[in-house]
């Protein structure tokens, strides 16, 4: 097979360790915030899938991957084909959760329903670390799919339009 | 002290069951991609190696994704592939005879229709290329 005509070719990619690096990452903050009670961590998993959603270059796992665990070669990149919108839209809705959990935590008496959420949030991020089911692409598909989300739009080569 | 013992089960609980859940589903899928691996050949030769790529017309999925890996796959490999598009919705029969269970579903036949690969969800270029590359050895 010709692999340069098939990689020449503009496709939307990622780094599917970087993901996984930041699911692991989200996994042991709400892992360890409710194991020791710690809202501060949910607070601090609530910033960080913030910026990953809302500005992904200044994302804290992307940084701490390139900066650290990849120059200490403690994980190669991996890019493959796939479109990146989903999961950004995956860490938003982990995002919202983190921030209401952290909200009720810190803010209300309302502790239960906060761990609850964290909770979640643990068990969606372990399922996507553990076997790759990204629940918040599973909701952006579909909400594509009834229109209630822009459509990605490719154009002749298939060029990335962005959403 | 009792606390955190009570949290670290609870803990352990929801991992053990994650565990189990995903361990019955990867079963399920194992299961019937050995069927379908294991159906009989259909008889007809062809000259290509056919991939038989299942999709529905709100599969967003199948448009952003598989069906620009498909044209390039195709560009590669030219006339030795035979790209089959099937809409799964208007195929139900083909559908359920090789159990798509998602879409978009590929499923890779050689040059006797016989099936030799088949892929649940999106099926990136570089796997269709190596499981037709192993066909071509």
């Amino acid at each position: 097979m010709n692999e340069a005509t098939v990689s020449q070719m503009a496709i939307p990619r990622l780094d599917s360790q970087m993901l996984k690096f930041s699911q692991g990452c989200v996994v042991v903050l709400t892992a360890l915030a409710f194991l020791f009670s710690q809202p501060i961590l949910v607070l601090l998993a609530a910033l960080c899938l913030t910026v990953s959603a809302l500005v992904p270059q200044a994302s804290p796992f992307r940084l701490l991957y390139q900066r650290v665990i990849v120059p200490l070669h403690l994980l190669q990149p991996r890019i493959v084909e796939d479109d990146p919108a989903p999961h950004r839209f995956a860490q938003g809705v982990g995002a919202v959760f983190v921030i209401v959990a952290t909200i009720c935590l810190l803010l209300t008496p309302a502790h239960t329903v906060g761990w609850v959420l964290d909770l979640i949030v643990f068990v969606l991020a372990t399922l996507n670390f553990a076997v790759g089911f990204c629940a918040g692409c599973f909701v952006y598909y579909h909400l594509g799919r009834l229109g209630l989300l822009p459509r990605v739009r490719y154009e002749g080569g298939f060029h990335w339009r962005g959403v | 002290m009792l606390e955190t013992g009570i949290r670290l089960g609870l803990l352990l609980g929801i991992i053990v069951l994650l565990w189990l859940v995903v361990r019955v589903a990867r079963i399920f899928v194992e299961r019937q991609r050995r069927a379908v691996l294991a159906l009989p050949a259909t008889g007809e030769a062809q000259g290509s190696i056919r991939i038989l790529a299942f999709s529905t017309p709100d599969c967003r999925q199948c448009q952003t994704l598989q069906s620009p890996a498909l044209e390039r796959l195709k560009s590669a490999y030219g006339a030795v592939v035979n790209v089959v598009k099937i809409d799964a919705v208007e195929e139900p029969a083909l559908a359920q005879q090789y159990r798509v269970m998602t879409v978009p579903s590929t499923v890779v036949l050689d040059t006797h229709g016989q099936v030799q690969a088949v892929n649940y969800g999106f099926a990136p270029t570089q796997r269709l290329a190596e499981q037709i590359d192993a066909l071509l050895k």
